[in-house]
């Protein structure tokens, strides 16, 4: 008889560490007018985002959970404190980074990628940016990227103000409208007509806070012609009370503009990753996702895509791996408007010690249309059989003029391939963790090399003493 | 009596976006107001077909082979064994694919009971023909018995020429190694309202098929579950349609592999014209404990119009590591060098469109075991494209 193997939990060791928060500044839990009201004084608000956090926070009220996906009975948001401000300014230096901060980050390895890899960095702690910095050959070239909120006050202005939640209406859902109410940090990327920024700009976002929320917006213009690769860091401590994530991405992507937006999401287990992620494509445009999901206790987590211009293409690629205690609904949505568009949506997932794997995706193909194509594949691994991997696409084609193809599976590690690495001299630990990563393959060759090795890093993590 | 009762069915049994509208469709029905003319072909030996009333409790009416028996039910006083009351003991506990409403909507309607007795093998059909009269809303229940070891084929014919409500459940239960083959043609008027439910309960190594033809009525609505709970038990599915213009087709396939070592296969194959809306949902469950089943899902569809409404929603639930699912769906226009090959042999692009979707429906009506069937779905087919696919 097969032998059953034991799956170790992730070692999160190099995330699970924690500062003491008592010199930050916090509101009380809960949500009301008046903690919304203090959050935009606390960020200096213009008048109209004002009255913008105020009408999300009715929206919000009026809306109810979803009766869908994965339950949320967990979050008493009575319970969640939506700021948490670290007891210092943002800096673009990181030698005013307070230690404790810097440290932080310094464990997670930014600073050595920034000096490594990376156009830019954007590190968030809690609800605010402590640190943002883009190289000076980047900046030159007329590349924007700062914190949100002072470009809501600088020359781009009227440029947040126009894309400011238009893509993610408040009215989207309830934790688009919480996010409405509450939002606090996130950064703001502009990139002119025909500029190509050659490596990646990084945001990297940590929750220190104990029984906090992060609501964090991330907005991304880039203009015709040009291009950008932004990656997304995500980690917290674990703790054994309810912490919250719902932020928000905007990304606009111009005509003939090309955007790769690449997240590797390591939240800890007691984390609701409630995240909202939306793209607009204008004509050839073409927008590329790579999603890696690790961490959270909960998520809902579904990039989408508006293929608006005519041949703009979407593609997204993912990764999401459910352990113990996790029940992770991710996946992608797209909708064709233009004519011409194409879409291509890959994933993989793999579920083991009671975790819970959902690939969710829907595809629209308008009546407008045309010529346009799209094609979905899932694939799940199950590693043993006190875990749930389910699949839920749907497709809703309204064109008579589209191609649509769709194929899903379904299994385990086969015996077969372990035994035939096994018969090579590999231990059956070792073929266990080369099969599983060798599933993740999509996710890796996708991702810049550091990120690539993190996340495979992470899989052998997983895979560690998977042998009884 | 309410006149009118507005329902939930084909319920996903796990709920996605609810601004997609597939989670569950919805239907308003006319209080049921009579039966289908049900005629019941000749009988094999070894099948026995009775019909009874839920209220009059489990008295019932042997039916002989080639008998029409809508209006003879009442005054009826044969009972029933008490071994048959264990068998329509059975039916009551089968998950249905058109869900809890629809069950409850049903509760009053006239039962035909379908026995097939131990060993029986034949390859010889039982034709079940429902007949609707216009403007009834009639609604029957079918329930089959299959004693361990028969086989047998049975084919369901629904029909009207006139705009009718019809609601039709058929619940089997195939006992251990038993095989039922059932086909199912809808064949009703234009305009007309269809309910049809097949729900099957397959025991240990039992075998169960559906060959299925949606291509009348306005509103169709299609439910389908089957239980895998024996081991090595199997279920197979071949559904096809062609949906006009205006029509609304509503589907709902779920298999739940309960036993160890159960298949699954559901086939879906169609042919969507101008300004016609389907939804295809289809399930394969895998509970814990079915290791080592296998299910296999595909849906392929051809879009003739430029303008129409395809919904597809295939799942695949999992708590089982030691199983393989799969599922595929195709959606688009026949491809361009086909026409062009067609083309080039002086067939034109209407012509060879015609020519390719009926292929895909003769491709499941070429399953019934019954030529007079099969040239009556051919007459209706070549009816509904105005003789434009008459063989």
């Amino acid at each position: 008889m097969r032998e059953k193997s034991q799956v170790d939990d992730i070692n999160r060791s190099i995330y699970d560490f924690k500062n003491e928060d008592e010199d930050a500044y916090k509101l009380q839990a809960g949500l009301t007018p008046e903690i919304v009201d203090k959050i935009s004084k606390e960020k200096n608000d213009p008048v109209w985002m004002n009255q913008f956090r105020l009408h999300s926070l009715q929206i919000y009220n009026s809306l109810q959970i979803p009766n869908w996906g994965p339950s949320i009975d967990g979050l008493d948001m009575d319970h969640i404190v939506t700021y948490v401000r670290p007891n210092t300014k943002m800096s673009a230096k990181w030698s005013d980074v307070p230690e404790d901060i810097k440290d932080t980050f310094e464990r997670l390895g930014i600073p050595q990628a920034e000096r490594k890899s990376l156009a830019g960095v954007g590190a968030q702690y809690d609800s605010e940016l402590v640190y943002h910095n883009v190289r000076e050959e980047v900046a030159a070239m007329g590349v924007v990227y700062t914190d949100l909120e002072s470009a809501m006050h600088g020359e781009y202005a009227d440029m947040i103000r126009t894309h400011f939640m238009k893509l993610v209406p408040p009215q989207d859902h309830k934790f688009a409208a919480l996010h409405g109410a509450v939002w606090s940090g996130g950064s703001f990327v502009y990139v002119p007509p025909g500029v190509t920024v050659e490596i990646p700009l990084q945001s990297y976002f940590r929750l220190n806070a104990p029984g906090a929320g992060q609501f964090e917006h991330t907005l991304i213009i880039v203009d015709e012609g040009a291009n950008l690769h932004f990656i997304e860091g995500c980690s917290a401590p674990k703790y054994n009370v309810a912490n919250l994530h719902a932020g928000c991405v905007e990304l606009y992507v111009g005509k003939n503009a090309r955007l790769r937006y690449s997240t590797i999401e390591n939240w800890s287990k007691n984390m609701y990753n409630l995240n909202t992620k939306r793209a607009i494509v204008e004509e050839g445009g073409t927008m590329e996702w790579v999603s890696g999901s690790f961490g959270s206790h909960v998520s809902y987590l579904y990039p989408m895509t508006i293929l608006k211009g005519k041949n703009s293409r979407m593609e997204f690629t993912g990764i999401t791996f459910a352990g113990e205690g996790q029940n992770l609904d991710t996946g992608a949505k797209v909708v064709h408007m233009g004519e011409g568009t194409s879409s291509y949506i890959n994933t993989k997932s793999i579920s083991k010690d009671g975790g819970i794997s959902t690939f969710r995706s829907s595809v629209v193909i308008q009546e407008k249309a045309a010529h346009s194509k799209a094609a979905v594949s899932c694939q799940s691994l199950m590693l043993d059989d006190i875990s749930r991997s389910d699949t839920i696409p749907a497709m809703d084609i309204r064109c008579g003029d589209a191609d649509v193809g769709h194929e899903a599976k379904i299994g385990r590690i086969s015996d077969d391939a372990v035994f035939y690495l096994m018969s090579r001299g590999i231990s059956e630990e070792n073929a266990r963790a080369m099969i599983v990563g060798g599933f993740a393959d999509n996710v890796s060759k996708e991702l810049p090399l550091e990120y690539a090795v993190e996340m495979n890093n992470l899989i052998r993590l997983e895979m560690k003493g998977s042998i009884g | 009596m309410e006149s009118t009762k507005n329902m939930t069915i084909n319920p996903l049994p796990a709920l996605t976006w609810n601004r997609l509208k597939m989670n569950a469709g919805e239907v308003e029905l006319a209080a049921v107001q009579t039966g289908a003319e049900i005629t019941v072909g000749e009988l094999p030996e070894g099948v026995s077909v009775r019909k009874y009333q839920p209220e009059t409790g489990l008295s019932g009416l042997e039916i002989s082979g080639n008998q029409n028996f809508r209006e003879e039910i009442s005054g009826n006083s044969a009972e029933i064994s008490g071994k048959s009351q264990e068998i329509c003991g059975k039916f009551q506990e089968i998950e249905t694919g058109m869900g809890v409403e629809f069950e409850q909507y049903m509760a009053d309607s006239a039962v035909t009971l379908v026995e097939i007795q131990s060993g029986c093998q034949t390859g010889v059909p039982v034709i079940i023909s429902l007949d609707y009269t216009e403007g009834t809303s009639a609604a029957d229940r079918i329930y089959i018995h299959a004693a361990e070891g028969s086989s047998i084929p049975v084919i369901f014919v629904l029909k009207s020429t006139q705009k009718v409500q019809a609601c039709l459940q058929v619940k089997t239960v195939a006992e251990a190694e038993a095989d039922v083959q059932m086909y199912m043609v809808q064949l009703t008027g234009e305009g007309s309202t269809v309910l049809t439910d097949v729900a099957s309960l397959c025991l240990e190594k039992a075998q169960v098929s559906l060959t299925k033809l949606e291509l009348g009525g306005g509103a169709q609505y299609v439910g389908v579950c089957t239980t895998l709970k024996g081991d090595k038990s199997a279920f197979h599915a071949e559904a096809g349609y062609r949906v006009r213009a205006d029509q609304h087709l509503d589907m709902n396939y779920l298999v739940r592999h309960v036993g160890r070592k159960t298949t699954s296969e559901m086939n879906a194959s169609g042919v969507l014209e101008e300004n016609a809306f389907k939804l295809f949902r289809g399930t394969i469950d895998f509970p814990r404990g079915c290791a080592g089943a296998k299910g296999n899902e595909k849906e392929d569809i051809l879009l003739l119009g430029e303008r129409q409404v395809n919904q597809t929603i295939p799942l695949i639930l999992c708590q089982e590591e030691d199983v393989e699912g799969n599922h595929g769906a195709t959606i688009g226009r026949l491809p361009e060098q086909v026409l062009f090959y067609l083309g080039t042999r002086g067939i034109s692009a209407e012509a060879a469109e015609d020519l390719i979707a009926s292929a895909k429906l003769e491709a499941v009506c070429g399953l019934i075991p019954d030529e007079k069937v099969q040239q009556t779905v051919r007459a209706f087919l070549c009816a509904m494209t105005r003789g434009r696919t008459c063989g």
